[in-house]
């Protein structure tokens, strides 16, 4: 089993959007694929128009896995499960806070499933916590969609540091670019620059799309509905790049 | 049955029951979807092999499939092929190698042919709630007997639920219960096979005649050729579809011992009345004769090739594809030998004899319990085998071997027809012992006749090429040097066959004095 995140520590920019159609990629694959929305706004479990997690009690490391197991719910696409959010998961951080060995107790959390999938998709919040960090340590590989701004290329450049201060290989991190405007100058500029500066960035750009935001009402991936779109196009061509990788991820 | 396992059943639908009464209570929310209609055609061997192995092989209009049967369903797939051309009979007719694989040992030498068809109309449906959320799934199936068919022969539902949405599949079912929907008590396939009247059965050449050591003689021997000449002519009408060799081969298996009986109890019916019945079955045995020589040959055709060096291969399928065209005039041969009127005469005669009704003249043995004089026939077979054990020398001519291959029968059939009056526990490594024997002696006796058969067609067939002539001379010293060589493990098998415990174990149950065989007899430490 593998887990994948979709991160970033700034806030509407595709985050959510690739972690849904990845998930749905590697189902659409035949992978069994089970998407965690650790984001308490919920937004993914939205998107495939499953209800917030039920409460459930998480004091150790045992309730945890038995709440998380408890609230899978079997999504309207065959092989993808999804675990929603709950507004509870803020209490993550105390949580791992009381634990042993806190820093990496969310793979041992994520192992418990691990019989069941091939891969974990984690919908991260977008902040720097300790669960951040557990998540960085627990994930085979990160994804983090860039928008091709200022902001955003400061925002990439703190998780750098985040990354060297903890100690943690940057070699996880599969940055992209996210709504990007070929059109805009500012924009071409700072993707050649980043992309020669981090060799790591995944090749595939996906576009400022009005489909992608219809996500909302559609209430399912863009790839399921609008796969041959051309941001559809850009989220399959991402997609196989990530799968491409598989092998090659940790 | 616990919930969950009610939940997925599959369950019956009441004959009023409509889908659409399920849009009336639901709404909005169940979303039927368009049938899917596939056109299936079951396959399996005569003796329900596939079946029998716990799987059911079909094909769709493209496809062919290997399932598991599960409680008259298809279930999961082990292995397909797709676009098949003509029409397969055997697992070497199919392109993919895991389904040749699975299907060899399943099939043996017996080919698959059309059991009955069917239409299974399938619609997917769906439960949404509120948020158009999937919460519960349903597969319809419907089965008809054939395209044509208007009224279903049977109607199945099956919820599919979602994880994380228990409580919603079991308001469904509920649902679907108060609708008159109930477990379903037998598949689409139980249904279809019996729509059709085929019913699976066990097939043997060894059928139970319901022998009781007291029985008068006739009364047994009857039992026993009724029994398998009910086999015979089973077998005897599958013989022209030509589906597999077997059909033939367990026919002249059935007539051999519906004759062997005859002889190995002697004096149950007037001597001239045997006489002319043993004559009768030889001359119907005899029409098949050729038939199966050809079939021995060309099922080995495979292993003769790897007996020669590559080189010589060629030469030697050109008389293969001789033996082919010649078996093909030999079926036809038979074909209208079994339709004709001679030949329905003859086994008209057979049955008429053999019948229950039919009233013999008394003979010395007719109504002497069955018991004693079988154990007596049976001790008379071993001690004639016994004495060549003493004889049987390495140098021995083939005739020798050949004589003892045929009492080795004698005493099988004795043993085989008689089983249930024989205590097997003691018997049973007595048997394997005469197996062993018998199987050596088989091989040996196989080997003499291919080279004579191979010598004949040499012979018959005066132009040969020269390679030719290398080929079939290689094989025929091959086959001699394999038969040399099972010589000295005939002599071994012999010996162990007529050791002093097994002497002891025959003395025990058969010899006429102790033919008394009680409980208290020793037990043989060997078997």
């Amino acid at each position: 089993m593998k887990i994948l995140s979709s991160y970033s520590i700034k806030g509407g920019v595709g985050k959510t959007a690739l972690a849904v159609n990845l998930a749905f990629a590697f189902s659409d694959k035949g992978y069994r694929a089970l998407l965690i929305d650790l984001d308490p706004q919920g937004a993914a479990a939205f998107y495939f128009r499953v209800d917030s997690a039920e409460k459930f009690k998480m004091t150790d490391k045992r309730s945890l896995i038995e709440g998380l197991r408890r609230n899978i719910r079997e999504s309207d696409f065959p092989g993808l499960d999804i675990i929603p959010s709950n507004l509870a998961y803020r209490h993550f951080d105390i949580l791992l806070h009381g634990m042993k060995k806190r820093r990496t107790q969310l793979r041992n959390i994520l192992d418990g499933l691990k019989s069941d999938y091939d891969v974990i998709v984690l919908d991260c919040p977008p902040n720097i916590t300790l669960l951040s960090e557990n998540i960085f340590r627990a994930t085979d590989a990160i994804v983090v969609p860039v928008i091709p701004t200022v902001l955003s290329q400061r925002t990439f450049e703190q998780l750098l540091e985040f990354f060297e201060e903890k100690e943690i290989s940057p070699d996880i991190l599969r940055p992209f670019f996210s709504m990007a405007q070929s059109r805009n100058k500012m924009h071409r500029a700072i993707m050649n620059s980043l992309s020669s500066a981090y060799p790591n960035f995944l090749h595939s750009v996906i576009p400022f799309s009005a489909e992608v935001e219809k996500m909302g009402i559609q209430r399912m991936p863009l790839l399921a509905y609008a796969g041959n779109s051309s941001a559809g196009k850009a989220y399959q061509a991402l997609c196989e790049e990530i799968l491409d990788q598989w092998e090659f991820l940790k | 049955m616990d919930s969950s396992d009610t939940l997925t059943a599959h369950l019956s639908l009441p004959p009023e029951f409509a889908l659409k009464s399920l849009s009336h209570e639901w709404g909005r929310h169940f979303v039927l979807h368009p049938p899917v209609i596939e056109h299936v055609t079951l396959w399996d061997t005569f003796e329900w092999q596939v079946w029998f192995s716990g799987s059911v092989f079909y094909n769709t209009t493209d496809h062919f499939h290997l399932c598991k049967q599960e409680a008259g369903w298809m279930a999961s797939e082990i292995a397909s092929e797709e676009g098949v051309e003509g029409t397969p009979r055997f697992a070497r007719d199919f392109q993919n190698p895991a389904l040749r694989e699975i299907l060899t040992p399943v099939l043996g030498l017996r080919g698959l042919a059309p059991l009955c068809s069917a239409v299974f109309r399938r619609r997917n449906a769906e439960l949404r709630n509120d948020n158009g959320k999937i919460v519960c799934r349903f597969e319809w199936t419907e089965l008809f007997g054939d395209a044509e068919a208007r009224k279903p022969l049977a109607r199945y539902a099956r919820i599919q639920p979602l994880t994380g949405y228990h409580n919603e599949a079991l308001a469904a079912f509920n649902t679907l219960q108060s609708h008159g929907v109930a477990v379903s008590q037998e598949g689409p396939l139980h249904v279809l096979l019996r729509h059709y009247e085929k019913h699976p059965r066990v097939y043997s050449l060894r059928p139970c005649f319901g022998l009781e050591e007291h029985l008068p003689a006739r009364t047994a021997v009857g039992r026993i050729v009724r029994a398998i000449l009910e086999i015979a002519r089973e077998n005897e009408s599958h013989i022209p579809g030509d589906i597999d060799t077997e059909f033939v081969h367990d026919y002249r298996i059935c007539i051999r011992k519906i004759r062997s009986v005859l002889s190995l109890v002697k004096g149950v019916y007037p001597p001239a009345e045997t006489e002319h019945i043993r004559k009768l079955l030889a001359q119907i045995a005899r029409n098949t004769n050729r038939l199966r020589d050809l079939d021995v040959y060309l099922l080995a055709e495979g292993h003769y090739m790897e007996l020669l060096p590559p080189d010589f291969r060629e030469a030697l399928s050109g008389v293969f594809e001789e033996f082919k065209e010649e078996r093909a005039r030999e079926i036809r041969r038979v074909r209208a030998c079994l339709k004709s009127r001679k030949y329905r005469e003859q086994m008209e005669q057979l049955e008429r004899f053999f019948s229950e009704d039919t009233v013999h003249e008394p003979t010395i043995h007719s109504d002497l319990p069955v018991g004693p004089l079988v154990f007596r026939s049976i001790y008379k077979r071993y001690r004639k085998i016994q004495a060549y054990a003493e004889e049987l020398a390495l140098c021995a001519p083939d005739e020798t071997v050949h004589e003892l291959r045929i009492e080795g029968k004698k005493l099988r059939y004795l043993i085989e027809f008689f089983t249930e009056l024989i205590p097997q526990s003691r018997i049973d490594g007595t048997e394997k012992r005469l197996r062993r024997l018998q199987s050596l002696l088989g091989e040996f006796n196989d080997c003499s006749v291919q080279q004579k058969f191979l010598l004949d067609y040499w012979s018959a067939k005066p132009h040969h090429t020269a390679h030719r002539a290398l080929a079939l001379g290689g094989l025929v010293s091959v086959l001699y040097r394999r038969q040399q060589k099972q010589r000295p493990q005939i002599q071994a098998a012999l010996s162990e066959f007529t050791s002093n415990t097994t002497v002891a174990v025959f003395k025990q149950m058969f010899k006429p004095q102790s033919s008394k065989r009680s409980a208290d007899l020793p037990r043989n430490t060997d078997q």
